[in-house]
Parts: C-alpha cells; structure tokens; sequence
C-alpha cells in the first residue's frame, strides 16, 4: 500500500515516517505539512492511505478528508483522543492518539490491509467486484446493488434480490472502489444512481426503499446527477 | 538502559526499535523546533494572547510525546483544556511556569543524549 503523511510538526513526522517505513507493508511515497499541499499531491497521484493529523494551520484533517473524494483509507493520528467521536463521521479506518508507538501503527496498518483486501476490483471486467465475506470470496454484479448501508466497522451491500453480503470496510474504501455511478447520499449510504426511481426533498426512493439525503451530502449528490449546475 | 529524568529515553528507544542513533537524531530535531516554540510561547504569553498559547501549547505536547517528555505532555494539555474552557490565567499560571522549565530541562536531556549516541 503506498501512503502519505500529513503532521504540521516536523518531530511527529519523522517519527511517524520511521515507524511507517520499517513495516514493509507500506511504502511512505510523500510527508506533507499542511492540509493544502496534501490535497494538491492527492488530487494528481494515486495512493491507498493516509495518515493525517487533525490539528494544523489552515484546512484541517477533517476538512482535508471532506474534500478527498478518492482517498480509500485514513489513519488519524492525533493528541486530542476526543476528536475519535468526530472521525467515526469521517469514516476513518483508525484513530491512533498520541504517543506514536510501533505496535500501534502496525495495529492500524493490518486494519488497513483487511480493508483493503477485503473488496477487490476486477479490472479485466468492471461490471462486479468480489468481496470477503468472512472466509468465503463473493462475487457481486454492480448491477445487482440496491444500496450500501455502514455498520460500524462493516459495510452491509444489500442486494436486488433482498439478500445481504456484510464486508468488513469503511465506507469511503468502499466508494474509492466502486465507479463514479455510485453516490454517497449520507454517511451511511452510498446508492447507485441506475437504482433511483425518485427525489423527493430529502428522501430518495429506490422501488420499495427510502433513504434519507443528509444536508452534507446534498449539494454533491445533486451535482453528480446534474441536477444543480 | 539509561533512565533520565525529564525524558521516557527507555520507551522511546522502545517505539523506534531499539535503533539508538535515529532517536539522537529524533531530538537533533526536537532541540531545533522545541528552541523555535519556546520563543514563540513567551511571545504570546506577553502579549496574553492565550488562543495562540493554547495553540502553541497544543504543538509542543504532540513533540513532547516523541521524546518522551510525558510530565509536559501532561501540563500542556492542561493548559490547552485550561485555555479552551475559558479558565482565568491565574488557574494555570503554575503549570505554564512549570511546563517551560521542564521543557528547558528536556532539553538539557536531549544535548546529553545526542552527545552519547
């Protein structure tokens, strides 16, 4: 997995890099200062992870993941334990307080892997991806989504069908891996737009299926549709 | 292993693997920016700016983690949490005192440490 470091201190930095770095897992491919020279480099490059202090001058960590559409996985890294509350509605993958020690770092990055293992892209053939769903490998035609709920730690993707399949994932991982035609409505759920029948206010209707459009998440989801210029 | 006084040097050896000479060069680092922070913080106090010390005092206890400096780990956080929650300066002027005298004597640990690895 290539990563990034995002700390305002230069001490926390090396540090962090250092610790970063011995686990092999994980190559460190850039260490940025602020929230505006992280977005500039994560808008042009392609990476799996993020480690992200919450606290610099400027745009913050959380307004910093606000803006990343494309970044599957964020580690907070933060002296504050009381932003952890904050970072589940950023979906974060881990939330690591300060004092950095190896053995927690390397908690967070297996989490990450799991995550990311845990739903895989066919890129011969985009139409499905496959997904860990405990020790069984599923196959899932994005055709077949209705929508994607968040459960905590899980992601539900709920079928057509009326079947389930639970994946241990965030929901930004999840978004990161599916094409442009899914939309996140709301911190707990991502729909595809082939699925919409309708848009009333704040609830969109998918056949039998209401689910809420949260004010966050509005303008973007109305855009993507070409409903708002 | 060598215990000092003002810095965890055991447990930050720890959190780095054992690797001796990264730690000296760890606090090269803190020295630098710790010097740059302590101007800073007198600055601001003399101007009572207190949101900035809040501020400064929010930094340095993120670098006083790094070199294992817990004890001003701690009084920075209260001094952070004093500031945020309205407190009058005289409810943690103590431990502003306290905390740059430990920083200074930190510091002092840190000369010592680089010297010997």
């Amino acid at each position: 997995m290539k990563c990034i470091l995002v700390d305002d201190d230069p001490v926390v930095r090396k540090l962090l890099n250092r610790i970063v770095s011995d686990n092999k897992s994980v190559e460190v491919i850039g260490e940025y200062e602020n929230g505006e020279q992280a977005h500039k480099f994560i808008t042009n490059n392609e990476l799996d992870l993020v480690f992200l202090d919450v606290e610099m001058p400027g745009m913050s960590g959380m307004e910093l993941i606000d803006t990343l559409k494309n970044v599957p996985q964020v580690i907070i890294v933060s002296a504050n334990a009381h932003y952890a509350a904050e970072s589940y509605n950023y979906n974060v993958t881990d939330f690591i307080v300060k004092p950095i020690t190896k053995e927690r770092v390397d908690l967070a990055i297996n989490k990450a892997h799991e995550i990311n293992s845990s739903v895989t892209v066919y890129k011969k053939n985009r139409s499905f991806i496959f997904v860990k769903d405990g020790t069984i490998i599923k196959k899932i035609r994005l055709n077949d989504i209705h929508w994607i709920e968040a459960l905590g730690d899980y992601v539900a993707i709920n079928l057509v069908s009326g079947k389930k399949v639970t994946v241990l994932s965030t929901m930004k991982s999840m978004q990161a891996k599916l094409p442009d035609s899914f939309v996140r409505i709301h911190r707990s759920f991502i729909i595809p737009v082939e699925q919409i029948d309708e848009i009333e206010d704040n609830t969109v209707v998918l056949g039998e299926k209401l689910l809420p459009i949260s004010k966050r998440y509005k303008e973007g989801f109305m855009k993507e549709l070409e409903l708002l210029k | 292993m060598e215990n000092f006084k003002y810095i965890d040097y055991n447990k930050v050896l720890e959190s780095v693997g054992g690797n001796k000479s990264f730690v000296a060069e760890l606090m090269g680092i803190y020295l630098v920016e710790t010097k740059k922070e302590l101007e800073i913080l007198s600055e601001r106090i003399k101007r009572e700016n207190w949101g900035e010390v809040a501020e400064t005092a929010h930094k340095m206890k993120g670098q006083s983690t790094v070199v294992g400096a817990f004890r001003a780990y701690e009084l920075f956080t209260f001094i952070e949490d004093a500031i945020k929650s309205g407190k009058e300066f005289n409810e943690f002027e103590s431990q502003l005192s306290e905390v740059i005298t430990l920083v200074k004597e930190s510091c002092l640990e840190c000369e010592v440490i680089r010297a010997k690895f």
